[in-house]
């Protein structure tokens, strides 16, 4: 369980999220949704530790996470844009990881087959394609197999084949019960892979539910539709 | 895990061969100094010279464009289970152990080379090289201030200048304006509170040219000839005081 209470969070005089309160439940999959700078990349960062809320507190299973980095051993997170040592190759990321971490990526022979990545280990980050280091990417958040996915349009720059591997592969992840925090704008991935639905706009909760249940407060049968009314 | 992180830093600094450049740099310098020279005291005072401003620019530029630059490396480290201490921590002993092997090998192999071993030449070495982190501190934390790169970069620049050149100047303003009252002992105090100074004094008294440097020089010749540690002492308690400034910044700031 993933818990968000009463958090405040300014950036200098605009007040991002005012008293935000939210849970998101262990094995299931939310989907982050809101126009572009609403704060949902934010709120993964808070989750992260990586943005410090001014008031309020995050808890992971009833712990709360300030001063403590060892909940991140639970989190795989895929940024919107992977950014690594420039001068490392992928396999030498793998290593500085594994070493970070104190454990080793026990998938990592699956996730090269499946990102088809194998070709790429040792080439320098810095000279692989914008796809490939989206592949990297996910190869770190993935590799470790960890209990919590945060994952920010992860298949955004993929070339179809991967996306689509890469789709099936979070769906059974869900399957096998693994909680995921999924950012998106496609509606039919959404539809896909979402339980529950987190609509935010300029930092606030505007509507969470299932798709049904956004489907039915709209009067909308397409999930775009329905998103579209929560926008106007 | 301080040590994991700083692992890792060097490996990728070392890649980025711009230690290399710093190598080069020096020892192209150095060699130039003395080929011209030939007279080892000389050579000694104008390595001195260029050190203070050059290693103290290098170091405050270096680190706050390393902190621009790895922004999202940092970011990407830091969702991983380590402290932002360690990070932080990590970040100013790597730029640090990077910055003096490039600047103690550019310097030491064309002395060596030329003198042999020689006290004198180490210890201007070391006083220089104490004042690495300290410079790497000032360039860090004006990169975590300003989230703006241009802005940054300029507020490390003008705290290298403050420190290298503008503080000398207010000095010699206040002894201008106070001429007619007896400022000696505040003067002296002001000067040894600049390590960069303090430096400066250090390697004339130790080439034995103190005579040119009036009260201050013979004061410092009377009690702190056999203290040419001092200076780094200084430095490590500045380093220590923004080492706490910028942990706390650290600690605080969003990525």
């Amino acid at each position: 369980m993933i818990k968000l209470e009463v958090v405040y969070k300014s950036f200098g005089k605009r007040v991002l999220f005012k008293d935000l309160s939210l849970e998101f439940e262990a094995g299931k999959t939310t989907a982050l949704l809101g126009p572009n700078g609403s704060g949902k990349t934010t709120l993964i960062k808070i989750l992260l530790g990586l943005v410090i809320p001014q008031k309020g507190r995050v808890l992971f299973n009833g712990k709360e996470t300030k001063n403590n980095s060892l909940y991140k051993k639970l989190i795989g997170y895929m940024p919107q844009i992977p950014e690594f040592p420039e001068n490392l190759t992928p396999m030498e990321i793998v290593r500085m990881v594994e070493d970070l971490r104190g454990e080793g990526a026990k998938r990592l022979e699956e996730m090269l087959h499946l990102l088809r990545l194998e070709g790429e280990m040792t080439k320098r980050f810095i000279n692989l394609s914008g796809g490939t280091k989206q592949k990297v990417g996910a190869l770190i958040a993935l590799a470790f197999d960890p209990p919590i996915l945060l994952l920010d349009e992860p298949l955004v720059g993929l070339d179809p084949v991967s996306a689509l591997r890469l789709k099936n592969f979070i769906l059974e992840e869900k399957k096998r019960g693994k909680t995921i925090i999924y950012i998106s704008h496609i509606m039919s991935e959404i539809e896909e892979l979402a339980d529950r639905l987190v609509f935010i706009t300029e930092g606030s909760i505007v509507f969470q539910g299932s798709i049904e249940e956004v489907k039915s407060s709209t009067g909308k049968d397409r999930l775009e539709e329905a998103v579209l009314c929560l926008l106007s | 895990m301080l040590t994991k992180l700083i692992k890792y830093e060097l490996y990728d600094l070392i890649k980025s061969k711009w230690i290399v450049g710093l190598f080069l740099f020096y020892l192209l310098v150095n060699y130039i100094l003395i080929a011209l020279g030939r007279d080892f005291k000389k050579a000694i005072i104008s390595h001195n010279n260029i050190s203070l401003i050059t290693l103290t620019l290098f170091s405050v530029l270096l680190s706050a464009n390393y902190l621009y630059n790895n922004r999202n490396f940092i970011e990407f480290v830091l969702t991983q289970p380590i402290g932002r201490s360690s990070m932080f921590s990590s970040l100013v002993i790597s730029l640090s152990i990077s910055i003096a092997t490039g600047y103690s090998l550019g310097s030491l192999l064309p002395f060596y080379y030329h003198f042999g071993m020689e006290t004198l030449y180490i210890k201007i070495l070391i006083l220089n090289i104490f004042l690495i982190p300290l410079f790497v501190l000032l360039g860090l934390l004006s990169a975590l201030f300003m989230e703006d790169k241009l802005k940054g970069l300029g507020l490390s620049l003008f705290l290298w200048l403050f420190s290298t050149a503008l503080y000398d100047g207010i000095i010699l303003y206040l002894i201008l304006i106070f001429s007619d009252y007896p400022i000696e002992k505040p003067i002296l105090f002001l000067t040894l509170a600049n390590p960069i100074d303090l430096i400066r004094l250090v390697a004339l008294m130790e080439t034995g040219l103190y005579e040119v440097m009036g009260f201050v020089g013979r004061w410092l010749a009377k009690y702190l000839k056999e203290l040419w540690f001092i200076p780094s002492l200084l430095s490590l308690f500045y380093t220590f005081i923004l080492m706490l400034i910028g942990l706390y910044t650290f600690r605080k700031k969003d990525f």
